[in-house]
């Protein structure tokens, strides 16, 4: 609704982390003398073929799911990553009762399987109009963004799971909007991951219907009198023919046309006309008169017959009337024609392919990509179709460092990477300080304020303040342990370690770093790298300001010990944390 | 051949200037470079107003054919002439009633308002005018670099300079894409890696740092840099700050982000810039009068630059110009939510202790005749003369052909004093020549 709007809570009301720093000094670091940096590398390292997909098409490498894939058929790596991503693609028959699990009742989601209508009358707008609490009014927005986070870390369909968080940022609504948390389960359930594999134009009528989208963008109040220009903008320059196809100010007649007779992009006066085929597309509640004669307003989409525009309008040279007979249709058809317009896939497949391959995709893929989405335009499955040449081609299979990890991708395959086993719980406070600390990062699913969703190329990301957070994240959550149950890390990090190391005395600064840092990053560690991380693992005083007394980089750590002064657990999932910060871990 | 020249240049120049970062140490702050002590250059402070900040609302007619037509324009979404508070020197316009310490502001002369600035190319998307004004590029571009970006490489700033770029925010902006020595930072307080258990975290942090010093991609770059930024950061006293002239900044982000600004400025580093971001100003419904959205962001906005002026001009009096901008006006007349839809022309602000004050510019009127396409305010100020003066008189670099790539035709206003450098607009003949 107001795009880009502030977000702020004053400093007094934000949380603070609570620790126990007794018994250590504090410190102060002093930066070293350092070399100058002399050139970039032409090259970054490679991982083997399973480590790339799974950075690519999924939340990060998960032990289970790189178990998983060399259990599928296939002669080699190259066979078995190309069955995975057949059951990736076809994941309605993925098995996915354990993230299923975590996200009922009994773990804090009650609000998950409302209706819409459920959802706008117990947490908006009471029939009763009893006033709702905020933290009621709120529940169904935060209960997403938890149950976003369970999904992308526990969830078996992975690509289905990189896709929806792909549409919701195509299809941006932000979820602090006035009046938002309370409908956006329904957004994220009903618009988004219904139509995440299926088709583009059913997601973007359901989107245009949407109430959270009509909270956002604003068109709920769209009357004719004076038409709100604001989500017709939007439907032409981010969600469908693209900024790429927009031709500003120019005459409509001058518009050049294609082979097929297209206009070729959009100018202001379709703008002007689209904003008039929107009008009275509304919802129940919207206006203040909606309750008038007792009526409970539902939430539901509305079509107000007396707000629209009911003269001829003309997008992209092509003339619609408005029909009482069939109000919805000038909209509908003006619809179809942008979402069988070759400009609207040829956008459509950039944005996929800056997503799953590089900033820059090859004209080569996007070309392919696109010709899918437009010959199957109407196909119930064609955005399934269109990422199976995606992920099958060679630019996404063979390419490796052209993209990095945004801040949740980055921070859940850190997860991921270290088996986090925390489970998210809207009802818990450290599901609160999960989203408070990540939050500064400025990657929060939900939480970009303007309809463009948040960028997807590595220059934005690679702000310090974006980094910093993300690693600060990292550092918390990898060392986070459950006060609920003895204190016990939620990280497998120790069992892991154990398990990898049968005999106990093998477990050394060199051998932690190795295993370490091939599982997480897919490769070995360049090194200068493996020397400071070596280094920091051999220091046994935490207490000692000057060197901490570092032992020889081969002697055995005790892991089962986690005393004063050496705390060699929490050294150790330390290292791993940092091992997740590392550029190579944010690599994809 | 020339362009080639050209490109081979920038890419030198941002390998030294990403370069020469290590061992930053407070109280090596050249001082050749402090603002206004002098290198004849002042702290420039560019704040953004994200989403199309309503001038009409801002900068309301007062008087006159504009207030008639103003009235006819928005019949139920004006500030009525009673209400805008008064303008020294002149009644044709006044300031939003939440305003009253820009209204202050101007009526001490530490004001100037330009009149109907833009793009010359008309946009009413948010995204393309942004990213037109954050690159510098009058359109459609191929720059891959932003235009404080491009302000550092030409101003001769040494390589090795403390943080002399600041964007206090959560996000990055390509005002300064490409420029790694930039600090995008929003939180201070916790600009470091403090969250872990607190046996080994500092350790942690020195490590990364000395992992990432030695600095052969862009991305490990990046990282030191920031790293680096947070061991300087971590020394200054963010929580027992005393602002000059008893300051008081808002309880707001653009308080807090300019509080930042006026900190790390104070703090003995080379701050040269701050690009300062604020949103909300997309006002396509409930736009209010003087209550509501359009309300409270004049208010803190109001506020937050008023005490930022206060706070800078008691120890760093005429060293600093503070310019303020948006990416479009809004529509002249109101729509069905008695709101505002993007538009076109709008004013800028320059706040400092050398503006020239008063109004400037042009207001080219609000009859349905003088409007652009009979709907938005019309531009009759190319936005680049204005930041174009600036960077002549008050930032000493005159290579605004550079600066603003494709500029070629300076227009003085004089909205601030200075002893202006003649312009430079072929960057590459300079080059050519053995500047370095």
């Amino acid at each position: 609704m107001h795009i880009f709007k502030t977000k702020y809570t004053p400093k007094s009301k934000r949380p603070s982390l609570k620790k126990d720093k007794q018994g250590k000094k504090n410190k102060r670091y002093v930066p070293m003398a350092s070399t100058a940096p002399k050139r970039l590398k032409a090259v970054i390292p490679t991982p083997n073929l399973v480590h790339r997909v799974l950075n690519k098409m999924a939340f990060g490498v998960s032990s289970d799911d790189i178990a998983h894939i060399e259990s599928l058929p296939g002669a080699n790596n190259q066979a078995k990553v190309l069955a995975y991503i057949d059951e990736q693609l076809d994941y309605t028959h993925i098995d996915d009762s354990y993230t299923d699990s975590l996200l009922t009742a009994s773990n804090g989601f009650t609000t998950l399987n409302k209706t819409r209508q459920q959802l706008y009358q117990e947490h908006i707008r009471r029939p009763d109009e009893a006033p709702i609490d905020w933290v009621d009014h709120i529940r169904p927005g935060r209960e997403t963004s938890a149950a976003t986070f369970i999904r992308a870390l526990y969830s078996k369909r992975q690509l289905f799971e990189m896709m929806v968080d792909f549409w919701h940022n195509h299809f941006n609504v932000y979820l602090d909007t006035d009046g938002v948390p309370g409908i956006f389960v329904h957004y994220d359930r009903d618009v988004i991951r219904a139509n995440a594999m299926g088709n583009f134009r059913n997601m973007a009528y359901a989107v245009t219907q949407s109430t959270s989208m009509m909270m956002y963008l604003g068109n709920a109040l769209n009357h004719f009198e004076a038409p709100n220009e604001n989500f017709a903008r939007e439907l032409l320059e981010l969600h469908t023919l693209g900024a790429e196809n927009y031709l500003g100010h120019m005459n409509h007649n001058d518009v050049p046309v294609d082979d097929e007779g297209r206009k070729v992009g959009y100018v202001e006066r379709d703008v002007y006309y689209l904003a008039r085929a929107l009008t009275g597309w509304s919802y129940d509640g919207a206006h203040w008169s909606d309750d008038t004669g007792g009526h409970a307003p539902t939430g539901l989409f509305m079509f107000r017959e007396d707000w629209h525009y009911d003269g001829i309008s003309r997008v992209l040279g092509q003339y619609f009337e408005y029909s009482t007979e069939d109000p919805l249709s000038d909209f509908n058809a003006i619809l179809d024609i942008l979402a069988e317009h070759p400009g609207t896939a040829k956008f459509l497949a950039r944005k996929m392919c800056r997503r799953f391959i590089s900033d820059n995709p090859p004209q080569s893929i996007v070309n392919q990509v696109a010709d899918v989405l437009h010959e199957n335009w109407t196909a119930s499955d064609q955005i399934q179709q269109a990422m199976e040449v995606l992920l099958k081609s060679d630019e996404f299979l063979n390419t490796w460092g052209e993209k990095i990890k945004r801040p949740f991708e980055r921070s859940i395959s850190a997860m991921r990477g270290i088996g986090f086993n925390y489970n998210f719980n809207p009802d818990q406070g450290d599901t609160n300080t999960h989203r408070w600390l990540f939050a500064e990062s400025g990657g929060y699913p939900f939480d970009w304020t303007s309809p463009n969703g948040y960028p997807d190329v590595k220059a934005h990301w690679l702000g310090s303040s974006a980094q910093m957070m993300t690693w600060r994240y990292i550092q918390w959550f990898s060392q986070e342990r459950d006060g609920e149950n003895a204190n016990v890390p939620f990280n497998d990090i120790l069992n892991m370690t154990t398990a990898a190391f049968p005999n106990a005395n093998d477990i050394t600064p060199s051998s932690l770093v190795t295993f370490w840092y091939e599982h997480l990053c897919g490769v070995a560690p360049e090194d200068h790298t493996r020397d400071r991380l070596q280094y920091f693992m051999s220091l046994q005083n935490s207490d000692d300001n000057s060197d901490g007394n570092p032992g020889g980089i081969n002697d055995s750590i005790d892991i089962t010990d986690n005393g004063w002064p050496g705390y060699n657990q929490e050294r150790l999932m330390a290292l791993v944390g940092m091992i997740c910060m590392t550029t190579e871990f944010g690599y994809r | 051949m020339k362009k080639i020249s050209r490109r081979n240049f920038l890419k030198g120049s941002g390998l030294v200037t990403m370069s020469g970062l290590g061992g930053l140490q407070l109280g090596f702050a050249k001082p050749l470079l402090k603002g206004g002590q002098g290198n004849n250059r002042d702290l420039l402070v560019y704040v953004f107003l994200n989403g199309g900040m309503d001038g009409l609302h801002m900068i309301p007619p007062r008087s006159g054919t504009n207030y008639t037509h103003y009235l006819n324009l928005r019949p139920t979404l004006h500030i009525p002439s009673a209400m805008s508070l008064a303008l020294n020197g002149q009644n044709a316009f006044g300031m939003h009633p939440s305003a009253p310490g820009l209204r202050d502001l101007f009526n001490n002369d530490k004001m100037a308002i330009v009149h109907a600035t833009g793009l010359i190319d008309p946009n009413r998307s948010h995204f393309e005018a942004t990213r037109y004004l954050e690159l510098g590029v009058a359109g459609a571009s191929g720059a891959n670099d932003g235009w404080l970006t491009r302000f550092h490489q030409s101003a001769s700033i040494p390589s090795d300079a403390i943080i002399p770029s600041l964007v206090p925010s959560y996000n990055n902006t390509d005002a300064v894409l490409a420029h790694n020595a930039t600090l995008v930072m929003a939180n201070p307080q916790d600009f470091s890696l403090g969250a872990g258990h607190w046996s080994w975290e500092h350790e942690v942090q020195s490590t990364l740092y000395e992992i990432n010093s030695q600095a052969d991609t862009v991305e490990k770059r990046a990282a030191y840099m920031a790293l680096n930024a947070s061991n300087i950061v971590q020394n200054i006293d963010w929580n027992n700050y005393v602002p000059g002239n008893n300051a008081t900044y808002p309880e707001s982000f653009i308080g807090e982000q300019l509080q930042a600004v006026a900190q790390l400025y104070k703090a003995d580093v080379d701050l040269q810039t701050a690009y300062v971001p604020t949103g909300g100003w997309d006002t396509h419904n409930g736009q209010g009068i003087d209550n509501g959205i359009f309300a409270d962001l004049a208010e803190n906005l109001s506020a937050a630059l008023y005490a930022f002026y206060q706070d800078l001009t008691a120890t760093h009096a005429g060293q600093f110009t503070i310019v303020v901008q948006s990416e479009f006006g809004r529509r002249a007349y109101q729509n069905s939510d008695n709101s505002t839809d993007h538009g076109y022309g709008n004013p800028m602000f320059i706040i400092g202790d050398q503006v020239i004050p008063g109004f400037h510019g042009i207001f080219p009127g609000l009859a349905t005749n003088e409007l652009f396409e009979g709907d938005d305010l019309d531009v009759t100020v190319d936005y680049r003369d204005v930041v174009s003066e600036i960077m002549l008189k008050r930032m000493n670099n005159p290579f605004i052909g550079h600066i603003f790539l494709g500029y070629t035709d300076y227009t003085e206003l004089g909205v601030v004093t200075g002893t202006a450098l003649d312009p430079i607009y072929d960057y590459d003949s300079i080059f050519a020549s053995g500047f370095e």
